[in-house]
């Protein structure tokens, strides 16, 4: 079985690289069978990916230690959960599932496309199976073969770093190469709308879904990423601007830039190279954030171990296809031209614009900041390194501005807004928003930074709220129907806008608390059994933790344990204890793993951290002695916010992606040879 | 080793099945409805159902509306004119059905949009479009009803200097 | 291109504001990144270096960890990865990422800066993640 895995590598190069040359063949001479030939090799090529993922999995829960990668990510304790994520733990496996999801989406592509769009297909699956056989070259040529085994089997594997072992682990890179490789699914049809010059708006129509699909894969993974950073990470912050971190940042940004471009082609047949030259860049960025995860080329306490061939490889890769799509691009110019100009930066033109323009200016200088140590030795010999205080210090004032496109790209008017319009539409959100800021201002805030943000955040949700109330009010008049109703079939006739309103909503919580951090507290202090460690919140909760003691369960024998228990009063009223802990798997060698404690309110979150233990030791042998004990306590504030706001995300985003009624029709064509698939029947939009 | 040998033979004949059996995958989707002219016509249309919808939520005010409604109206028309001429070379097959191109291709919510198109192609067809306040008005109108204006010829931009 | 004229004035505009951002940005908050040896050598021709900030990557000396028992105060020493016989002791006061230690190869970033007694105070402690570290087959089987 895993054998078969292993060759249904081997075979899936030659199928690949078939499917591709006779996608781009049978597009270009108009050859119907060589291009249903590719489109089966799409089908074949996802089939024999999943022999060599299933293949790996069964060798981690197989404990075929003989594998060198099952021996260093796993080992006969390990729980089977971990085992299966075994297939993404490392560097060769992930290659292996990114290679799957790509197939995965490629096949998905090419299912639902098998009776529209045909003109598209030709080209988009060539490119699909050129990306996909470039993953397989990797994996048999550049030394990263998932199956290499060793000369006998050792009696048991590594283990998985026990920090990797939680419940984040199991969703977080899978979420994100969800993100990065579904948006090869655009690209493909991008390249294959200049490949053949059908540049009318259908290659967007296309892949719309696509493109928010991504982007919500992305965004999510990276919340993902800030949760379990925050709860495994037990220092209390949630984004370190790690290059790793700002690499998957970055195609999120060019996403959601691309997002919303789109409606200014869609509408206005404008910035048409723009988004060819975005699609372009997400895709490459998503290369990009695996390659320099997988390169070791910045250090990171991400990377995988520094491999330069697969450096080379992906560098080499990303170049040619830079090169390939600026040069159709290019080409293609004429065809790409605007049908529109702007007439006026204050419109919704100009909003939607600015926004895209400020997103790629949080990019750049993100990329700037990541490789800055690079540019810097190749440029004065000398490396250079920017670290937090620069990327906050440069996207604030961005974030900003985006925090104030949100309120007012959607009510802007479209071409050129009347005075009239600005004032009907903004005084009173303005005036909210200045309101708030003063009322925040007189209670004491007085964080500049902060304030502007909460001021903006008002404003901002003042008019999503006013668009709300007023369209439903309207279409309840009009229709004549309950309010309620009337906000459902409101959202529901026209699903991309309110989706992308709630979707701010979401935003606007998350840049909220961000703002909150400005106002966290923290309280360091070393303490015996018995003491109390006082901390007051920015609300003014006053939070007493009274030290109980360390206690070592007799748990697994790999596993020691010291937890320290704290009893805990909000405002003098007693509420659920916290416990911290020091974990250290006695297999692996390395220190003790801090679990943290933590406390939900709705405003803020009270963390606990047991950051040292003068004799753990003892601690771990239940000794009464060796209780003396460091603890961090910190108040986080708004930091909750950055969750809740991800699931009104998330739901913004199920919404706006949502398939609409419209589009069903029933039509019987004449009748073609289509290899089998007859077309009467109807098709959904 | 039989298993793989299977898999192998499997893969490899599935894939040239096309080929050698000379089936050949549609290269063509002729009951695709989104070509550059539809799609401008559907934003225009989807244009004009959002400005009604911000018009009557009080988020334009009269002036804004109608100059907004006369542009979206003009270039929905113009959509549909070029929709039109190029309409008869592709009907062929579809017409024998007796579905007619107007009704296949739907707008992306049917009812309310429908009944703006059939209005606007009437009052192309039978009427007057007043350009410079996109009121409908009754055939041979000379002057129309929603702002007094002269009604100049339909195909004039408004706006322009010459449109009497 | 003419046409598009108001777009590259808004392109343009936005450039020179995110430039200027990135500019002081890097030139307020940039520190040196470099390795013991190239500390070392600095130091030497520049004794006003002890002011700089600084981002050092090298290797955590195996067991040269120390704690402070009541305060919060870690000391360790870092070595340069190629050559073993140029390394600086480091005091840190603050959490050091659970990936730190000293038993095991740890490599280490820290950034602080380079006092005059030869003490690294660091402001910063990096440990990268000893899951990317993959033994080797010897390792494994021995």
């Amino acid at each position: 079985m895993i054998l078969l895995g292993e060759l249904a590598l081997w075979i899936a190069l030659p199928v690949g690289v078939w499917g591709a040359v006779a996608g781009f063949v049978g597009g270009r001479k108009e050859r119907g069978d060589l291009v249903l030939s590719a489109e089966y090799s799409v089908y074949a090529v996802f089939f024999l990916l999943i022999l060599p993922s299933a293949g790996i999995i069964t060798a981690f829960v197989t404990d075929s230690f003989e594998y060198w990668y099952v021996a260093n990510y796993s080992n006969r304790e390990l729980p089977t959960f971990y085992k299966v994520a075994g297939l993404w733990a490392g560097q060769r496996g992930s290659l292996v599932f990114w290679a799957l999801l790509l197939s995965f989406f490629s096949a998905a592509a090419v299912f639902t496309n098998r009776t529209k769009n045909r003109e598209f297909m030709p080209y988009a699956v060539g490119v699909l199976l050129t990306i996909s056989s470039f993953f397989l070259v990797v994996l048999l040529f550049a030394d990263v073969n998932p199956f290499e085994r060793l000369p006998f089997a050792p009696a048991d594997g590594r283990g998985l770093n026990p920090q990797l072992q939680n419940y984040w682990m199991t969703i977080h890179p899978p979420t994100l190469y969800l993100g990065f490789t579904s948006f090869t699914i655009p690209f493909a049809f991008a390249m294959s709308a200049l490949l053949s010059g059908k540049l009318d708006a259908r290659w967007i129509v296309i892949t719309r879904r696509w493109i928010l699909l991504s982007w919500f894969f992305l965004a999510n993974g990276i919340i993902f990423g800030m949760r379990w950073a925050y709860e495994m990470l037990g220092w209390g912050g949630f984004w370190f601007w790690d290059p790793v971190e700002n690499a998957s940042l970055l195609p999120w940004l060019t996403a959601t830039a691309f997002l919303h471009s789109i409606q200014i082609q869609e509408n206005r047949g404008m910035l048409k190279v723009w988004n060819m030259g975005l699609v372009t860049l997400t895709f490459l960025l998503t290369i990009f954030a695996t390659f320099l995860t997988r390169s070791g080329l910045i250090e990171s306490v991400h990377t995988f171990a520094e491999n330069t061939t697969i450096a080379f490889i992906f560098l080499t890769f990303m170049g040619v296809m830079a090169g390939l799509s600026a040069l159709l691009i290019a080409w293609r110019y004429p065809l790409l031209k605007s049908e529109n100009q702007i007439d006026s930066f204050v419109s919704r033109e100009g909003a939607f614009l600015f926004n895209n323009l400020i997103l790629l200016g949080a990019a750049g200088s993100i990329l700037w900041g990541t490789l800055f140590p690079l540019i810097s030795e190749y440029f004065t010999g000398q490396a250079m390194a920017v670290g937090p205080p620069f990327f906050n210090r440069v996207n604030l004032p961005i974030g900003l501005a985006l925090l104030a496109l949100m309120g007012i790209g959607p009510v802007i008017g479209w071409r050129r807004a009347s005075r009239r319009n600005l004032v009907k539409n903004f005084l009173m959100p303005v005036i909210v928003g200045t309101l708030v800021v003063g009322a925040l201002f007189l209670r004491g805030v007085d964080h500049g930074m902060a304030l502007l943000t909460f001021g903006l955040s008002a404003f901002v949700m003042t008019i999503i709220i006013v668009e709300f109330v007023k369209g439903t009010k309207a279409r309840a008049h009009i229709e004549g129907e309950g309010h309620l109703v009337a906000l459902y079939h409101l959202v529901s006739r026209n699903r991309r806008r309110w989706g992308g309103y709630i979707v701010h909503v979401g935003v606007v919580m998350i840049f909220t608390a961000f703002a909150g951090v400005a106002f966290n507290r923290e309280v360091v202090q070393t303490i015996d059994p018995g003491e109390t460690i006082t901390i007051e919140s920015p609300f003014g909760h006053e939070y007493a933790l009274t030290y109980q003691g360390l206690s070592s369960p007799r748990g697994e024998n790999m596993v020691r344990q010291a937890v320290a228990l704290m009893t805990v009063e909000r405002s003098g009223r007693p509420v659920e204890p916290l416990t911290a802990e020091k974990v250290l798997y006695v297999k692996w060698e390395g220190s003790p793993l801090t679990i943290v404690g933590i406390n939900s309110y709705l405003l803020e979150d009270l963390y606990l951290i047991l950051e040292n233990v003068n004799d753990l030791g003892g601690a771990f042998e239940n000794d009464a002695a060796a209780q003396r004990a460091t603890f961090t306590v910190q108040v986080n504030v708004f930091v909750g916010w950055i969750w809740y706001g991800g699931f009104v995300l998330t739901l913004g985003g199920i919404i706006a992606m949502w398939p609409s009624r419209g589009l069903t029709r029933t039509v019987s064509r004449p009748k073609t040879k289509t290899g089998g698939k007859q077309p009467a029947l109807a098709a959904r939009g | 080793m039989v298993g793989v040998t299977l898999v192998v033979a499997g893969v490899i004949l599935f894939v040239m099945l096309p080929v050698l059996r000379g089936d050949w995958a549609a290269l063509e989707s002729p009951d695709d409805d989104v070509t550059d002219v539809d799609a401008r016509k559907q934003a225009a249309l989807r244009g004009l159902r959002d400005a009604e919808y911000d018009f009557l939520t009080g988020k334009l005010d009269q002036a804004d509306y109608q100059l907004l409604k006369s542009d979206l109206s003009r270039e929905a028309l113009e959509a549909m004119e070029e929709e039109v001429s190029a309409g008869p070379a592709e009907d062929e097959g579809f017409s024998k059905d007796g579905v007619t191109r107007s009704a296949k291709r739907s707008s992306p919510d049917g009812d309310g949009l429908e009944a703006e198109i059939a209005r606007v192609r009437k009052g192309m067809a039978e009427g007057r479009t007043c350009t410079e306040c996109g009121h409908l008005n009754v055939k041979k109108s000379r002057f129309c009803t929603g702002c007094g204006e002269r009604l100049g010829e339909v195909a004039t931009l408004a706006g322009s200097p010459d449109s009497v | 291109m003419r046409e598009n004229g108001k777009f590259f004035v808004g392109l343009g505009g936005v450039a020179l504001v995110v430039t200027y951002l990135i500019w002081t940005g890097i030139s307020e908050t940039m520190v040196y990144y470099m390795t013991p040896i190239e500390l070392m050598a600095r130091v030497e021709a520049d004794p006003t270096f002890h002011q700089v900030g600084v981002k050092v990557s090298g290797r955590v000396v195996r067991g040269s960890w120390t704690r402070a028992d009541d305060e919060l105060l870690h000391r360790f020493s870092v070595v340069d990865l190629e050559d073993e016989s140029v390394r600086f002791p480091v005091e840190f006061r603050d959490m050091l990422p659970d990936t730190f230690n000293d038993t095991e190869n740890v490599d280490v970033v820290v950034e602080g800066r380079f006092r005059e007694d030869g003490v690294f105070e660091a402001t910063i402690v990096l440990a990268k993640c000893g899951s990317r570290y993959e033994a080797t087959a010897e390792e494994l089987l021995g």
